[in-house]
């Protein structure tokens, strides 16, 4: 242990030299400005018309010169909502504890989820969304047209959110996985709210995708240099490689897609390599790997989700550097041959949900 | 009085440790660097609070961990010029075990790395890591399991001597 001990001090004393001190003074200013300045924006706001004009003359609203802060969303409506694009925590600006989570419709609305803490997923189809509830302490599904509510038949600490988690929905929504790592409980819970059912699922395995009704579950669970993918009912199969970057099953409940990546041999790490692997879930064989096209070269696949018809899957490309201005872009992308085509840009940096992403 | 008296003083003596915490965590200079500014900013926000009384080295060693837990999707995304740093002599026995090592470690999980630099670089006990993760004693001792299991596995050489 004296040899991981000295290799981890010598490892270590790689990292550069930074003075980071003026940085993040100015990025603690920057937040004050920006919250003070807000504060002042919903004191204006409160202040009937004439009222308002007076405090201005007296003490002028003064010009935020800075990024503006984020706008503020409207409360979800009860119903008549359109489908989900993709939700969002804003990024960490005046007071971003308490900003939550967003939706964006497709219409382009934006709107404000009522979920503190915990996952927001929404559906492939963008129609359902599923959330923690603080109040009720469980995951709740929303359908966003009609209202209607399903409460999960499974209580959960918001503890069980503090950690790593996932939260993996069905195509219809009403069925999910809600796995969780770190915590005291590390729950893997297989959930129906239409039939109002739990399953423990098999510890250490990881939730890929779940069907509708009792259609399949597909699990995952890397090892070092390959993982295991099990399609409960089945016998799990092994691919010869680590990852978690799995699409959801497909339509024919036997094709997975998985993000290519390769070991760099000057570097030694995973790298994605712009490609993704098409193979058969049940048999881990016919495996087709395409390049994928019409996706910028500053951005690289690294998420898939789910089937956007019988040969398209979601999949979310990322920038290749944390310092670019864009964060990650949503495609639709043929697995036959790997043509993509752009959906919508992913409007955080930080956390963000797109129906049917599995991550 | 000046809001951050006292800051560039605590950053000055505590950043460059705090900063190879971060590249261990990470893997990545760039990265490392991120993290590090992420967090410097927040302890400066509380910095107020923290010179009054509190603990500005537990609070950003606590927040360092836990913010680079929850980059760990964006950390998978490997960069260009992620390297080991050229450390001057090329190739020899211990420069290709501590490859081996920058290599093994970036397949474990952030939880799993977590544990391994906090026990083994930082030397902290069980129950320090635990609480510096927010996480129970048994998960610490179950991870440092899994973790070493895997370092075993890549890097023998470094867990068996």
């Amino acid at each position: 242990m004296n040899t991981l001990r000295e290799d981890l001090h010598e490892l270590a004393a790689h990292a550069p030299d930074v003075d980071l001190a003026d940085l993040a003074i100015r990025g603690a200013r920057r937040k004050r400005v920006v919250r003070l300045s807000l504060a002042a924006a919903v004191v204006v706001a409160g202040i009937a018309g004439g009222s308002a004009l007076r405090f201005q003359e007296v003490r002028p609203v003064p010009p935020v010169v800075l990024s503006p802060p984020e706008t503020k969303a409207l409360p979800l409506p009860d119903k008549g909502v359109a489908p989900v694009e993709q939700a969002y925590r804003p990024s960490c600006r005046g007071g971003c504890q308490e900003a939550g989570w967003r939706i964006v419709t497709r219409s382009g609305e934006t709107f404000q989820v009522p979920a503190r803490s915990g996952p927001v997923e929404a559906s492939a189809d963008g129609r359902r969304i599923a959330y923690y509830s603080e109040k009720d302490r469980r995951i709740v599904v929303r359908d966003l047209a009609s209202g209607w509510i399903w409460k999960a038949p499974l209580k959960q600490p918001k503890q069980d959110f503090a950690v790593e988690y996932a939260l993996r929905m069905s195509p219809n929504g009403l069925r999910f996985i809600v796995s969780g790592w770190g915590g005291g409980r590390e729950p893997n819970m297989l959930v129906d709210v239409e039939q109002g059912t739990v399953e423990q699922l098999e510890s250490g395995w990881w939730p890929v995708s779940v069907a509708d009704g009792d259609g399949p579950v597909v699990l995952a669970k890397p090892y070092d240099n390959t993982t295991k993918v099990w399609v409960r009912g089945h016998k799990p199969v092994t691919i010869p490689t680590f990852t978690y970057d799995f699409s959801a099953l497909g339509p024919d409940g036997r094709r997975l897609v998985r993000v290519g990546q390769v070991l760099g041999h000057e570097t030694p790490k995973v790298q994605y390599d712009g490609t993704i692997v098409t193979f058969d879930a049940l048999t881990g064989g016919a495996e087709a790997r395409v390049p994928v096209s019409g996706i910028p070269g500053d951005l690289q696949p690294a998420w898939l989700g789910g089937w956007l018809n019988a040969d398209e899957v979601t999949l979310v490309a990322v920038a290749q550097s944390p310092r670019s201005d864009i964060s990650a872009v949503a495609y639709g992308v043929n697995v036959r041959t790997g043509q993509a085509r752009k959906l919508f840009p992913i409007r955080a940096k930080g956390a963000y949900a797109v129906p049917g992403l599995v991550r | 009085m000046d809001r951050y008296e006292g800051f560039h003083e605590f950053v000055r003596a505590r950043q460059q440790s705090l900063m190879r915490t971060a590249y261990l965590l990470t893997g990545d200079t760039h990265l490392a660097e991120d993290l590090l500014q992420t967090v410097l900013t927040r302890v400066a926000s509380h910095w107020a609070k923290l010179a009054k009384g509190g603990n500005p080295e537990a609070y950003a060693r606590k927040a360092l961990v836990n913010q680079n837990i929850s980059w760990r999707r964006r950390r998978r995304v490997e960069l260009p010029g992620a390297a080991l740093p050229e450390v001057g002599q090329s190739h020899d026995e211990a420069t290709v075990r501590r490859l081996a090592l920058l290599h093994a470690l970036a397949q474990l999980t952030p939880r799993q790395r977590t544990v391994i630099v906090l026990r083994y670089y930082e030397d902290r006990t069980e129950h320090e890591t635990a609480q510096l993760m927010g996480t129970s004693l048994g998960t610490v001792k179950s991870q440092t399991n899994y973790a070493l299991s895997k370092l075993r596995a890549l890097t023998p050489q470094e867990v068996d001597r």
